[in-house]
């Protein structure tokens, strides 16, 4: 991000925070539907940072750092939307991916189908730090900075998110052995 | 980390990456709308940034503080031996704000929502979280909703230190009377309120419900109906401060008003 343009629309300029914001949308929404799981509210949360950023932006202390502040927004936004969406929650439902294909589409459908839903059942924060890690290749120094939590939480829920997709994946996969024995 | 690890972490990094990157085009097209309504949050200066003439007549300012606070603690003994001093005894209360005192009193500032089209407005210290999209006809306003206008000083959601206004003007059709919708709405989340008054909002019949505790916060419920469009305008905050609230929610109740295109012709109202 061109820090001068930074600079113009922490100064009020509209124009150049809409050159911002054209930019960035893409990477934002990306990275929320990743945590979200959902478009819609993706799209919700993408929109909430963005225009949370035009009003902050003169609190920004370093223009040189906006990304990572516009990244923290936008994680910020998941939380609020992910709580939303707790209410929720109980009345719906993953529903399975059609699996009548060839053996290998099959599987892969399978695996796509258990990530989804272990991942699912991880917390936002927890797929936070998934996301920014796997998807962004953030180091853990980085996605503490810029969820301004320490190093060491970044850490611990990493490693705690990961182990818990691990044995939610390990138990489908040992169900998905049962059922299919059971089918032969 | 052993090659398990690495296996397991490709198989998330392959799995992330098959998902979406582009943002539907809806998203600039609502942060654009939403720009000109919403006013940048100003930032002080640090000491170092301000000009040389600021610097000294702050550094004036500091020193005068200074000699009055001075003046003030070493007041009571300015008589000498023998004078007079009030003496405030130890078991008595400390004076503090009261609630109004914690009310807004730099004035209002007008907002007009980009979504909705209304007016209203609010205290000038205050920030608001915008709309990005409609509430739909009978959809609740809560407090985690996109579809709101949220009107608050604090940033936790619930009303930070001095309550908390949200306002949704969605859509309703022609099918619900005022009292419909209202039953459809703020009924069927906060149940029969305390009271449940008859008043009139930007010219249009509303009703005013009072709740003491909904969801564990005092609520102020106004519905009111014009032509086709409904408005939710709810001022929620702790419990204890009714009074204050009533006062300051009226003031900014009386500056509410619809879009200048809405459909006027009034709905007529109904006992549910």
């Amino acid at each position: 991000m061109h820090v001068e343009l930074v600079e113009r629309a922490m100064r009020g300029d509209r124009d150049a925070f809409t050159s911002i914001a054209a930019s960035s949308a893409d990477r934002c929404y990306a990275l929320a539907y990743r945590i979200l799981r959902d478009p819609h509210r993706a799209q919700d949360a993408t929109q909430q940072a963005l225009i949370g950023a035009w009003r902050d932006l003169p609190t920004l202390r370093d223009p040189g750092r906006f990304d990572a502040w516009l990244h923290r927004l936008v994680v910020h936004a998941c939380y609020v939307e992910a709580r939303g969406e707790r209410r929720w929650a109980a009345r719906v439902r993953v529903l399975p991916l059609e699996r009548d294909a060839s053996p290998d589409i099959a599987r892969a459908l399978a695996v796509r189908d258990d990530l989804e839903a272990a991942f699912r059942q991880l917390s936002p924060e927890h797929r936070a730090v998934v996301v920014m890690h796997h998807h962004l290749g953030y180091s853990l120094i980085e996605i503490a900075e810029t969820l301004g939590i320490p190093a060491g939480t970044a850490r611990s829920r990493l490693h705690n998110a990961v182990k818990k997709l691990r044995v939610l994946l390990d138990s489908s996969d040992r169900a998905d052995l049962v059922s299919g024995e059971r089918m032969a | 980390m052993n090659p398990s690890d690495e296996l397991f972490d490709d198989r998330i990094a392959d799995w992330l990456e098959e998902d979406p990157v582009l943002a539907p085009a809806q998203v600039l097209e609502t942060v654009r709308a939403a720009l000109p309504s919403v006013p940048q949050r100003r930032a002080l200066p640090l000491p170092w940034q301000l000009g040389p003439a600021i610097r000294f007549g702050l550094a004036a300012a500091a020193i005068v503080l200074v000699i009055v606070l001075g003046a003030t603690l070493l007041g009571p003994f300015r008589g000498g031996i023998g004078s007079r001093s009030t003496v405030i005894p130890s078991g008595s209360p400390t004076p503090g704000p009261t609630a109004r005192e914690q009310r807004p009193t730099s004035g209002l500032v007008t907002y007009t929502s980009a979504i909705y089209g209304y007016s209203i407005d609010y205290p000038t210290e205050w920030q608001v979280q915008v709309a990005t999209r409609s509430l739909t006809a009978i959809e609740i306003p809560w407090g985690t909703s996109a579809g709101i206008d949220d009107f608050e000083q604090g940033t936790d959601g619930l009303g930070g230190p001095s309550g908390a206004l949200f306002v949704a003007t969605p859509d309703i059709g022609s099918a619900f009377t005022l009292d419909a919708w209202t039953a459809r709405t703020a009924y069927s989340v906060c149940s029969t309120p305390a009271t449940d008054e008859a008043i009139e909002v930007a010219g249009e019949p509303a009703r005013l419900l009072t709740y003491p505790s909904c969801n564990g916060l005092f609520h102020l419920w106004v519905t009111v109906v014009q032509g086709t469009t409904g408005a939710h305008i709810i001022w929620l905050d702790d419990a204890g401060r009714e009074a204050a609230d009533r006062a300051i929610f009226e003031d900014i109740l009386d500056t509410f008003s619809f879009p200048p295109d809405a459909r006027t012709s009034p709905v007529p109202s109904a006992t549910p």
